[in-house]
């Protein structure tokens, strides 16, 4: 069988004036990355800004991209102004750290094998300026509990509560899991997407989410008479079949993760505290399955977490004859802030570290 | 205050560190600093540990702090200053050395601990070598392993009232070196560390 092509995984990360960095680097990228640090260090702004891509020149992606996660993260999103020759705020604003400057933010990415291309450069820029799909994203912008005031021509056009662009969110294959990313309709339709097409596909799915369900047997889409459309889970020995909600929010976690790598194939998938909602005792569980889903599509992934017990989960996997040759892929990041404002990012041996009990997920020094 | 981060080899050296530095440093003058035990030297002296390690040493550095290597200097002092110089060149890592038992002569922790015994105890550190010397010195020979950290074993066992809760305290990292007549961290032995530390934790 022929390698895997990594040549699209990221090695290096640069990212200017995005969210609380004015620079951050992350060098030496491998296929399975751990972003640790503190309490609002920009964990998740890291995963954030990884949803910019070097090859585009589609802003409306990144503009629909971003949109999506701060409203899943959020809720709201702030009212947008808008005039044929006033910049463009809201998002930049939101996700620049230092908007006034109107110098917007920048995204950097060299992939494996390649030589760093220019950054990603979002800015503050007029209506005029913008192409036609970025204007249909701005005007898609779905505001909740906020009206989105949409200046045209120099008369003000209440645009609140437009329905949302529903072909750029749904066709958006957001690689991003959010810490809320739980039970819902995207997650049915992910699994019709992803499982229901491949009978083998469906098998490894729940192998795999067997090590969370106990003498699960079955898993499949119904209409369930209270929650319509439904992910449902058959068990061994039991008549009844149960909404996969009803078994806790660590076997959903684990069914989002598995679902969501297959269409990240080849490219990446950024985790947001992957332990939230899983017991310790779980954890090797569902890194197994998280890796050997990762390994079998080819896919970068770039995670976050606090919790000890979970990196030393992920060390003790490692060490597995089935995982030790992925080791060297492994890496650790801790971010940290230092005195002058700037915060850094601290590249580890997460096995190594894990042996000897050393500390790195960032905190007080 | 900038952080102290102190590389030590194991806990039992960072427990009788702990002891010494609240022995001469009072805690009101004294910097923050934490301990990494590295879990044996070769963690550090092992080349292919060194970036891991080094990005241990740069977050300190970057935050004002800084780092302090305390090992044990073995068989040849010469030896460990020239491993540990190829690490900070390969690295660029900031630290400064201290090597047991006293940054000059071979030895170890326990080396140190020795020169902490108190005066009118040392004769059972003399009586101990004597009857290693006298087990080396048979024909045919007796293996001998490990004596020094033995040594201490068997200084605590002569020593410690019998019974005592001292003796459930015996093992490190649990060993009490501070308030205790067996050990005397003032002993000239122990100077050149508890300067080294002072120097580099002291506030003023």
């Amino acid at each position: 069988m022929a390698a895997p092509d990594k040549s699209r995984f990221i090695q290096d990360i640069t990212i200017r004036n995005f969210k609380c960095f004015e620079e951050l680097k992350i060098e030496g990228c491998g296929q399975f990355n751990l972003i640790l640090g503190d309490n609002n260090v920009g964990k998740t702004s890291v995963l954030e800004a990884l949803l910019v891509e070097d090859d585009w020149d589609q802003e409306n992606i990144v503009v629909a991209r971003l949109q999506r996660v701060r409203l899943d993260k959020y809720g709201t999103f702030p009212t947008t102004m808008v005039g044929q020759d006033e910049p463009l705020r809201g998002l930049v604003e939101v996700f620049a750290r230092n908007a006034d400057a109107a110098a917007g933010f920048s995204i950097g990415i060299k992939r494996r094998g390649q030589d760093k291309r220019p950054p990603f450069i979002m800015q503050l820029k007029s209506l005029r300026e913008l192409g036609e799909s970025v204007k249909q994203v701005v005007r898609s912008l779905r505001i909740r509990g906020q009206h989105v005031i949409w200046m045209k021509h120099g008369e003000e056009h209440d645009g609140g509560f437009t329905p949302l662009s529903e072909p750029l969110y749904t066709g958006l294959n957001l690689p991003f899991l959010s810490l809320k990313a739980l039970y819902g309709p995207d997650l049915i339709e992910v699994y019709s997407q992803t499982v229901t097409p491949s009978t083998a596909a469906k098998e490894e799915f729940v192998s795999a989410l067997a090590g969370m369900i106990p003498n699960l047997t079955e898993v499949e889409l119904t209409i369930h008479p209270l929650l319509g459309p439904a992910i449902i889970a058959r068990l061994a020995e039991q008549d009844l079949a149960q909404p996969l909600a009803f078994f806790g929010d660590g076997s959903v976690k684990m069914a989002r993760i598995l679902l969501q790598i297959p269409p990240a194939a080849n490219n990446r998938l950024m985790v947001d505290e992957i332990d939230t909602g899983i017991h310790y005792s779980r954890l090797e569980v569902l890194w197994k399955a998280t890796l050997r889903a990762a390994i079998a599509n080819n896919v970068q992934l770039f995670i976050t977490t606090h919790n000890e017990e979970c990196l030393k989960a992920l060390a003790q996997v490692l060490e597995t004859e089935e995982f030790a040759p992925y080791r060297a892929e492994c890496r650790a990041f801790t971010l940290r802030r230092l005195p002058d404002g700037s915060t850094k990012s601290y590249a580890r041996d997460l096995v190594h570290s894990m042996e000897n009990d050393y500390e790195i997920r960032g905190g007080a020094l | 205050m900038s952080t102290v981060r102190i590389f030590v080899e194991g806990t039992a050296d960072e427990q009788f560190l702990r002891e010494l530095i609240a022995d001469c440093c009072a805690e009101s003058e004294c910097r923050r600093f934490v301990f990494q035990p590295l879990g044996g030297k070769d963690n550090l002296l092992a080349p292919v540990h060194w970036q891991s390690q080094a990005s241990f040493f740069q977050e300190i550095t970057d935050a004002g702090g800084t780092n302090l290597v305390i090992i044990d200097t073995d068989n040849s002092h010469t030896d460990r200053v020239d491993e540990l110089r190829k690490f900070q060149e390969a690295t660029s890592a900031q630290f400064a050395t201290f090597l047991l038992p006293d940054d000059n002569r071979p030895g170890e922790l326990e080396d140190l601990l020795f020169d902490a015994v108190p005066a009118e105890n040392q004769q059972i550190l003399t009586c101990y070598d004597g009857m290693l010397d006298c087990l080396r010195a048979a024909v045919p020979p007796f293996k001998v392993p490990n004596a020094k950290e033995k040594k201490v074993y068997v200084y605590l066992d002569i020593v410690l009232p019998d019974p005592s809760e001292q003796r459930k305290l015996i093992q490190p990292p649990k060993r009490p070196f501070r308030g205790v007549s067996h050990w005397n961290l003032s002993a000239n032995g122990v100077e050149k560390l508890r300067a080294f530390l002072r120097q580099h934790l002291l506030t003023t």
